[in-house]
C-alpha cells in the first residue's frame, strides 16, 4: 500500500456516484457507481460494491458486481464474491472465492483496457430531492437494476473480448 | 512400523473422475483405477507436456505445461491442478488451483477452485471460480 492518505467509506455508509481518489480507497460499506484511482482499492469483507473500478491494485474481500481494471494486480480473498469482467496485470483468486466473469490478464490486456473501461462506464445517476424538508431522502432518476440471482445468469461476452474467442 | 505401513496402504481418499466428474473412493497410493460410475480408466499420475500437443488432456492428478510447450487442446481436465508455463489453448476444468506463470499463456475458459496468474503471464477467457460440490 502506498503512503497516500486513505479514503474510507465506513461500514454503515452508503455512497452513490463517482469517486476519484489517489492513494488507498477502502470500501467498508455500500458503494454504487464508479471508482477511478491511481492507487489501491480495497473492498472489505463486509463491503458491498456495485461499481466499475479502475485502479492500480484492487483487493476484493467482500461482494462486488461490475467491471474491474487493475493495472497492476487484482486479488480476490477467500470470501470474495465477484461478478464482472476483469482486466488485470496479474490476478490471484483464492480458494473459496466466487468469481464469474471474463478475464483478460497480461500486459496486452491492460494496454487494451481503455476501450473497455470507456464502453462499460455507466452514466452517473441524477439526484432528485423528493422532499425538501428531508434532504437526506433522495431518489435516483436512472436507478440501475439490482443484480438479482446473477450466478444463474449466462455469461455475456463484452465487445472487447471478441478477438479472443474462437 | 509394519502397522503404519498397513494403515498407509489401506487408507483411501476421495477422487474425482475426470470424465464423468463423479467422486469415488480410491486407495491413497493408487496410481490408476477404473471409475465405478463410467467404467473408464483414470490415471492419477501427473501429466507433463514439454513439446506440442493437441486433443484432449485428461488426468486425475496434475497437468503441467512446461516452458516452450504449445498445446491446442479440445479441453484440459485435471483433478489436482494445472500449471501453465507454455502457450496453451483450451478450456480448463480443474478441481484444484490453476496457475499461469510469468512466461505462460492460456486462452480458454477456466473453471477451477482457485486461480493465480503471475505478472507477465496472460489469460483470456471466461472464468468461473466457485466451490465445486462433489457429485
Amino acid at each position: 500500500m502506498s503512503d497516500h492518505a486513505e479514503t474510507v467509506l465506513g461500514p454503515e455508509s452508503v455512497f452513490k456516484g463517482e469517486l476519484r481518489a489517489t492513494g488507498v480507497c477502502r470500501i467498508l460499506g455500500a458503494f454504487e457507481g464508479s471508482i477511478r484511482g491511481a492507487g489501491d482499492v480495497h473492498v472489505a469483507s463486509n463491503g458491498i460494491c456495485a461499481a466499475t473500478i479502475e485502479a492500480d491494485r484492487v483487493v476484493i474481500d467482500g461482494s462486488h458486481t461490475g467491471d474491474i481494471v487493475a493495472r497492476e494486480r487484482l486479488q480476490l480473498g477467500p470470501k470474495a464474491q465477484v461478478r464482472g469482467d476483469v482486466v488485470a496485470g496479474a490476478i490471484s483468486v483464492a480458494e473459496g472465492a466466487t468469481f464469474l466473469g471474463r478475464v483478460g490478464v497480461g500486459p496486452e490486456a491492460v494496454a487494451q483496457a481503455r476501450p473497455m473501461a470507456a464502453a462499460s462506464s455507466q452514466p452517473l445517476p441524477e439526484i432528485k430531492i423528493v422532499n425538501p424538508k428531508t434532504p437526506g431522502k433522495v431518489e435516483w432518476a436512472n436507478e440501475p437494476a439490482p443484480p438479482g440471482d446473477w450466478m444463474s445468469q449466462p455469461l455475456k461476452a463484452p465487445t472487447w473480448m471478441k478477438g479472443s474467442e474462437g | 512400523m509394519l502397522a503404519f505401513a498397513q494403515d498407509y496402504l489401506q487408507a483411501d481418499r476421495t477422487a474425482d473422475c475426470p470424465h464423468c466428474r463423479k467422486a469415488f473412493r480410491v486407495g491413497t497410493v493408487a496410481r490408476s483405477t477404473m471409475c465405478p460410475h463410467c467404467y473408464r480408466g483414470v490415471s492419477f499420475d501427473d501429466v507433463v507436456i514439454k513439446g506440442e500437443c493437441s486433443g484432449k488432456v485428461c488426468s486425475g492428478g496434475r497437468v503441467v505445461f512446461r516452458r516452450g510447450s504449445r498445446a491446442r487442446t479440445r479441453g484440459i481436465t485435471a483433478g489436482e491442478g494445472v500449471e501453465v508455463h507454455g502457450d496453451v489453448e483450451g478450456a480448463v476444468l480443474c478441481r484444484g488451483p490453476v496457475v499461469v506463470s510469468s512466461d505462460g499463456s492460456l486462452r480458454g475458459d477456466v473453471e477451477a477452485a482457485s486461480l493465480h496468474v503471475e505478472a507477465g503471464g496472460s489469460l483470456y477467457g471466461a472464468v468461473k471460480i466457485a466451490a465445486m460440490a462433489r457429485q
